[in-house]
């Protein structure tokens, strides 16, 4: 049997090549349309990174200046409430000044008193003793004159000493109208005096309750209460500080009924009133528990 | 005779005077005077009377505790005393009306009845 020739002829090599070329060139057309689409892809997304980055960046821009408008503002805030604080501070010792000088004053007003008190006392009572001698010697005068056994010279005497006594009362009377008229216009001024001094304890306790010092503001109020026992504003005030800071319900209640007391008949008298009595069912509620 | 001394002590000058004035004209008594109720004890030191006036009431002393001082010291204990006040009538006076044991007589001064009492003291 003949052999058949497995030899391929140079065509089929030619065709060989081509066909591996093509193939090639096939792959490379895919990888590079592949590479393209991959890139086109990547690019999209980076350009919508960029959109939100941007529009992410305006807005942080937007806020920042939001922000900076608020600082600028809450920084004016702060310069006038520091203002507002430096001013309080001055009032506050000013007034405290003006009240050591009052109190100073209207305790030199009160000595000046007392020492003008027991002088009339002592008016009163030099008076008082001398009408008495003053009424014996002119009873003393009628007595020696119906008596013939006095002689002229003792009769004289009396009479001159009743004379005398009755001259000696009117200058004392004279004394007495001086040291009451002074008196008068002395307590005149001291009301005043007092009444301003109260005035300066009142403003000195409101300025002490806007800074929350309320142990100071209450004394200060106290103060007042002693010179304007029905000041209605203290009492107020007071029961004010009390009730909404320092939870004391049952002095509350007592400033608020000085209140109500003081001032009867105002608006605020009757909101009082229904505060009062519901703290007074609070305080039953509670004492139940 | 020596003239007995009288020691009149009351913050009233016009009783002084006028006492001093009236029991001198006796000529039978030397009398002294004191004004200044805190000064009675000095003065009944140092004038020694055989008789002391004393006014009941005055702004700085009390007649009555003088009195009572008067009576506790031994050298001073025997003095007899009339005592002066307002607030002993005529007729209380009259009916011997006495305070701390001492005769009182009232004011207005009756003189007869107070030269009676001296004497009446004196013996």
């Amino acid at each position: 049997m003949p052999e058949i020739s497995k030899k391929p002829s140079k065509l089929t090599y030619v065709g060989v090549a081509a066909a591996v070329a093509l193939t090639a060139f096939a792959l490379q057309d895919l990888r590079l349309r592949s590479n393209l689409k991959s890139t086109t892809r990547i690019t999209q997304d980076l350009r919508q990174e960029v959109e939100v980055l941007r529009k992410e960046n305006d807005t942080f821009k937007m806020g920042e200046l939001s922000d900076k408008t608020s600082i600028n503002k809450l920084s004016e805030q702060l310069n006038t409430l520091a203002q507002d604080k430096s001013l309080t501070v001055s009032s506050q010792t000013e007034l405290k000044k003006k009240v050591i000088d009052a109190e100073s004053t209207l305790q030199a007003q009160n000595a000046k008193i007392a020492q003008l008190e027991g002088k009339l006392k002592e008016a009163e009572t030099k008076i008082s003793r001398q009408k008495k001698a003053s009424t014996n010697l002119e009873q003393q005068t009628k007595s020696a004159k119906a008596n013939p056994g006095m002689t002229t010279e003792y009769v004289k005497l009396v009479e001159n000493e009743w004379l005398v006594a009755v001259a000696k009362t009117d200058e004392l009377n004279k004394d007495l109208r001086r040291t009451l008229s002074e008196l008068s216009g002395q307590n005149q001024e001291r009301s005043k005096l007092r009444s301003d001094t109260a005035t300066m304890h009142y403003n000195l306790a409101v300025i002490l309750t806007e800074q929350q010092n309320f142990p100071a503001a209450i004394v200060e109020y106290q103060k007042v209460l002693e010179i304007r026992p029905d000041d209605a504003d203290s009492h107020y005030n007071l029961a004010v500080i009390y009730d909404d800071y320092l939870n004391d319900n049952e002095k509350a209640l007592g400033h608020y009924r000085q209140y109500i007391k003081a001032s009867p008949d105002t608006p605020e008298a009757n909101r009082v009133r229904e505060w009062i009595k519901q703290k007074e069912y609070d305080t039953t509620f509670k004492f139940k528990i | 005779m020596a003239k007995k001394k009288i020691l009149i002590i009351d913050d009233e000058q016009s009783v002084t005077r006028l006492l001093k004035f009236a029991l001198e004209k006796t000529e039978i008594y030397d009398v002294f005077t004191e004004n200044d109720g805190t000064k009675a004890l000095v003065s009944i030191r140092s004038i020694n009377p055989d008789l002391l006036i004393l006014d009941v009431n005055m702004p700085e002393a009390n007649g009555a505790e003088i009195a009572a001082i008067v009576k506790n010291n031994t050298s001073s204990h025997n003095l007899p005393i009339i005592f002066l006040t307002g607030n002993v009538s005529a007729e209380e006076a009259e009916a011997g009306k006495k305070i701390s044991g001492y005769p009182a007589l009232g004011k207005p001064i009756n003189m007869e009845r107070l030269l009676q009492q001296i004497q009446k003291s004196l013996c």
